[in-house]
């Protein structure tokens, strides 16, 4: 009887080893075979000012990053988002990407959405070595001429849009043109381009004026521009002025062609804040066909996984920036070099984007680190408060 | 002539517009300043809640304008007193000092504008000007109608205010306790229930003047605090403490703004604003019409 009471006890003792000893084992296995994710950070602006962008942009990407893990991956790696709001602010945006990069070691960024925090951005990038892509900032400081970039777009700059514009201009014939923008970069960087180059497209800059961001009334700006007789108006501004410019120029009883470089990201917004009437026949560059069907499908996931729909390139654009992202850690050969991922961007060659037009596809070189060129571009305007596009000479 | 009109009366409505607006946050401020001797940072923040208020009666529940502007004004109106109720209050009692409730209304204004900005996303909302796009025209000249209605309120509002104060009993207690809080109490005057009154008249002040002002432009949550600060520089600019002077320093630095966009930049104007505050300030620190209104009684 003590023998067997030793037995029970002994074997009780040897399947409860055992059972433990699996259970171990297991979670070591588990762990290990556990793929470690590539840390990417999200810095954006989800408070502040241009919060609006930010709210649609994010769902995109993290939409496209759950497409991709669900489907493996990259290299079997799945891709962990690390996500910081930046309200806006370029010290904050440098304060976020340094905890991406300290604290959440990440190889590589996402940045949108101004072109203020974009430069700081970029400065950093440079400066730490951490390949960032961003899908929102116009400004071409953003621009990287000579060597290797750390800073990457995949919306169009303010001179892709501008030298577009000026060609659409020159097409319809006329010569005089008048130009309005904000006095942050968005506008005077366009300006700028405008007065060194206007020239060679045959075109004549006759006036320009400036405004302060929220302004609430720009009748003396319009006016002022009205006197000096532009038969074509370029403006660049934020959504809210641009509306009020659209206003006072209804005031002032002035309609002249009106267009934008600022994208249809911009233009969408100044659509849907602005009395259809005052917009009639308004046209903006934009980076996206509405009749591809990549782009219906895009517009309807958003609108699916987020409840609302934002039918203008902003989904778009950003579905790019991710996928993009996507290929250079790929290209690069080693996710977890930041170096390696940079240059992956480079080795990007004929890649499909869903921007430009049917069949578009994207690359990045040393003198441009960004996706958008004139010939990706199309124009849309503004017909009864809805897009339709521009069909233009080839 | 015709020319001149043309040229400048513009500049006299879009300065007088925009100086009403001003001065309408300016006697916002005022009205608190004057009962509990407190700047109140979420002046803006109450104009923004009353735009908020107001859009979404006219675009969810769908309700028309007449009763939106009211129901708009009403929800700044009970915004402010809300501020006074759960930050000047229990602050109050606890003996804080009055930096700390300065701070503390700069808290809840950041936290309304968070609140809102979470619900639109930050986005725009818009109200359509309440006359439509077409402007009126004085024998050819086009005139802005809303910049109109801004001006039209402002005389309305002021005068509404002048009569509430000098004319009713209500008016009168609140008048003695920013003039003498220690006296006003010893008289009877309940003083905490003056300054949430003070409150909510600058809540309604605030609403109307938001509402008025968002179809110039769209508003969105973070729209508040500029409107704010014009509002707190026409304070300075005008006579601290003294409403009419307030409103009278918001029409000053709109028409310093106009003229200067008129004849020169609109990239000037923003400077222009805190170069003229700091030459006030240097030069007559008391403000330019300090003494605008004053009784007699009060000028020594």
């Amino acid at each position: 009887m003590k023998s067997m009471l030793s037995m029970r006890r002994i074997s009780w003792l040897i399947t409860g080893g055992f059972i433990l000893t699996s259970f171990f084992v297991h979670g070591s296995n588990a762990a290990a075979a556990e793929p470690k994710p590539i840390n990417i950070g999200f810095s954006c602006d989800f408070s502040g000012v241009t919060a609006w962008e930010g709210n649609v942009e994010f769902p995109i990407f993290e939409m496209a990053v759950k497409e991709l893990n669900a489907a493996g991956g990259i290299n079997g790696r799945p891709i962990k988002l690390h996500v910081l709001d930046n309200g806006g602010d370029p010290s904050k945006t440098v304060g976020t990407l340094k905890v991406i990069k300290d604290a959440n070691n990440c190889v590589a960024s996402y940045y949108g959405i101004n072109s203020a925090s974009g430069i700081a951005a970029k400065a950093w990038a440079d400066t730490n070595n951490i390949p960032i892509i961003s899908c929102g900032p116009l400004s071409d400081k953003l621009i990287q001429r000579k060597g290797k970039a750390w800073f990457f777009r995949s919306n169009l700059s303010t001179s892709v849009g501008a030298e577009v514009i000026l060609g659409r201009i020159k097409e319809l014939g006329y010569k005089r043109v008048g130009f309005m923008g904000s006095t942050q970069a968005m506008g005077t960087d366009c300006l700028s381009y405008l007065q060194e180059n206007i020239s060679k497209f045959g075109l004549e800059l006759v006036g320009s004026v400036l405004c302060e961001p929220n302004s609430k009334d720009l009748t003396i700006q319009a006016k002022r521009l009205r006197d000096t007789n532009p038969e074509a108006v370029i403006y660049s501004n934020y959504a809210a002025d641009s509306s009020v410019w659209a206003r006072n120029m209804k005031t002032l009883g002035w309609q002249p062609y009106v267009t934008t470089g600022v994208g249809l990201g911009l233009f969408s917004a100044i659509r849907d804040i602005t009395p259809p009437d005052l917009l009639e026949g308004w046209e903006s560059v934009a980076q996206i066909d509405f009749t591809r069907p990549e782009i219906k499908m895009i517009w309807d996931k958003y609108a699916a996984y987020t409840g609302r729909r934002s039918d203008d390139e902003k989904p778009p654009r950003t579905w790019d920036g991710a996928h993009l992202l996507f290929e250079a850690i790929r290209l690069g050969g080693n996710p977890d070099d930041p170096t390696a991922i940079r240059d992956g961007f480079y080795k990007i060659k004929n890649f499909p984007i869903v921007s430009g037009p049917p069949g578009a596809k994207g690359s990045f070189e040393i003198g441009r680190n960004y996706l958008i060129t004139p010939k990706e571009c199309t124009m849309v305007v503004i017909k009864s408060g809805k897009f339709a596009m521009v069909q233009r000479k080839k | 002539m015709f020319k001149f009109l043309a040229d400048f009366l513009p500049i006299i409505i879009v300065g007088l517009s925009l100086g009403s607006l001003f001065g309408l946050v300016g006697l916002a401020f005022t009205v608190i300043i004057n009962a509990s001797q407190l700047v109140n940072f979420a002046q803006g923040d109450f104009a923004m809640f009353g735009v908020a208020v107001c859009w979404f009666a006219l675009t969810v529940l769908n309700v028309p304008l007449w009763l939106a502007f009211p129901l708009g004004v009403i929800g700044a109106a009970l915004f402010g007193l809300l501020t006074e109720k759960a930050i000047i209050t229990p602050l109050q009692r606890r003996g804080a000092r009055p930096f700390t409730m300065i701070l503390g209304t700069m808290a809840i204004g950041i936290i309304a504008a968070g609140a809102v900005g979470a619900y639109t996303k930050f986005w725009w909302m818009k109200i359509n000007p309440f006359l439509g796009s077409e402007p009126w025209k004085l024998k050819k000249l086009p005139i802005d109608h809303q910049g109109v209605m801004i001006i039209f309120a402002t005389v309305v509002l002021v005068i509404g205010y002048w009569v509430f104060l000098n004319k009713t009993r209500l008016g009168l207690a609140l008048r003695a306790t920013g003039f003498n809080r220690d006296v006003s109490i010893l008289l009877g005057i309940q003083t905490a229930k003056m300054v949430g009154l003070s409150f909510l008249i600058s809540g309604v002040i605030s609403g109307i003047a938001g509402i008025l002002c968002a179809p110039l432009s769209a508003f969105n949550a973070v729209q508040g605090l500029p409107l704010a600060i014009n509002g707190f520089i026409a304070v300075i600019l005008g006579g601290w403490g003294n409403p009419y002077a307030a409103l009278l320093g918001g029409i000053t630095l709109g028409l310093v703004r106009a003229l200067l966009t008129g004849y020169l930049s609109s990239a000037y104007a923003e400077m222009a604003t805190f170069f003229v505050l700091i030459i006030v300030l240097t030069l007559r620190p008391q403000g330019l019409f300090s003494r605008f209104m004053i009784p007699e009684s009060k000028k020594n």
